[in-house]
């Protein structure tokens, strides 16, 4: 599925999966780590752009264009993320 | 008479306006790198307001996101009248010269497309 | 020659998540790492959808593409706008160096 790793383009795909990953390690540091809970909310952003990437290397490996699809319905998924926690948390400090 | 001759003057601008969007971008990501790969420093980081003077609610959201993707600036609070607009500024050592350099740079360019 | 463009497309997109990642382990308060996700998480996307659409191009892709670069670059900003906003209501601090903070000494 991917190519070799001598060829560019297995090259660049090996190379982006490792840099994926480590992005998701970084979220999990900061996710556990996190002192307040905006910073643990920026990493669901995080996640859905390391999610996309994923995707979208998938698709130059395999060929697949439909999966596109998917790319758009999580960006569109984490935008409402990102405003409800926003609501929520600014609710939650007005009752208090 | 005068709208319909400035429309296509209008849209060749927009299409400028987006390749400029595309060269902040890449910029701010490009000196963020340079920023995260050297060793440890304090920043010189703070919240700034500046007035701004737009009509139209989609140049101010023009406005908004524009400056989110600039070198070093985010925004961060926009009054409920979007007359003030608060920002944070990653590199504020000269915070008169940064405030007139959004003003003259972003608002113009802004208010010639939109209004 | 299209398969060096598609590879030095997929390398600069995974090296800029690399640098929204580091950014956000080491940057030092919520405002700053916010600028990190927003700006080089974004970019980055765009360079793998352009790596999509010069590998496998056809009228359905580019438009799909299209249509998720647009998405992402109107509502990213959108997004942390409302989460900066909100952590400076909760009365988050900034780190050390801040110079000066005109939305808490304006409106006191």
């Amino acid at each position: 599925m991917i190519p070799p790793m001598n060829t560019p383009l297995g090259f660049a795909l090996h190379f982006s999966l490792v840099c994926l990953s480590l992005a998701y390690f970084a979220a999990l540091f900061r996710l556990l780590k996190g002192p307040t809970i905006p910073d643990r909310i920026i990493v669901i952003d995080l996640v859905a752009s390391a999610t996309m990437g994923i995707i979208l290397v998938f698709i130059v490996a395999t060929g697949k264009t439909i999966y596109i699809n998917v790319a758009l319905i999580i960006a569109l998924i984490v935008f409402m993320g990102n405003v409800a926690f926003a609501k929520y948390l600014k609710k939650t400090m007005q009752n208090d | 008479m005068k709208k319909l001759t400035n429309i296509p003057l209008r849209l060749i601008r927009l299409l400028f306006f987006i390749a400029f969007y595309f060269k902040e971008l890449v910029m701010s990501s490009v000196l963020l790198a340079w920023d995260i790969a050297r060793p440890r420093k304090t920043f010189t980081h703070g919240i700034v307001a500046i007035d701004i003077d737009l009509k139209k609610s989609i140049a101010v959201m023009a406005l908004v996101n524009l400056l989110s993707m600039t070198p070093g600036s985010l925004s961060v609070y926009l009054t409920p009248d979007r007359k003030r607009l608060y920002i944070h500024a990653m590199y504020l050592e000269y915070p008169d010269r940064f405030k007139k350099k959004i003003k003259n740079s972003f608002e113009n360019r802004i208010k010639r497309i939109f209004e | 020659m299209t398969e060096w463009i598609v590879s030095i497309l997929i390398i600069l997109g995974s090296l800029f998540m690399l640098v929204a990642a580091l950014g956000i382990v080491r940057l030092h308060d919520v405002y700053m790492r916010m600028h990190a996700i927003t700006k080089a998480a974004s970019l980055s996307i765009v360079l793998f959808l352009l790596a999509v659409v010069v590998h496998q191009f056809s009228w359905g892709t580019l438009f799909g593409a299209i249509l998720v670069m647009l998405f992402i670059i109107a509502t990213t900003p959108v997004a942390s706008h409302m989460i900066a906003m909100v952590s400076h209501m909760m009365g988050i601090p900034m780190s050390k160096g801040a110079v000066m903070d005109e939305l808490t000494s304006e409106n006191k």
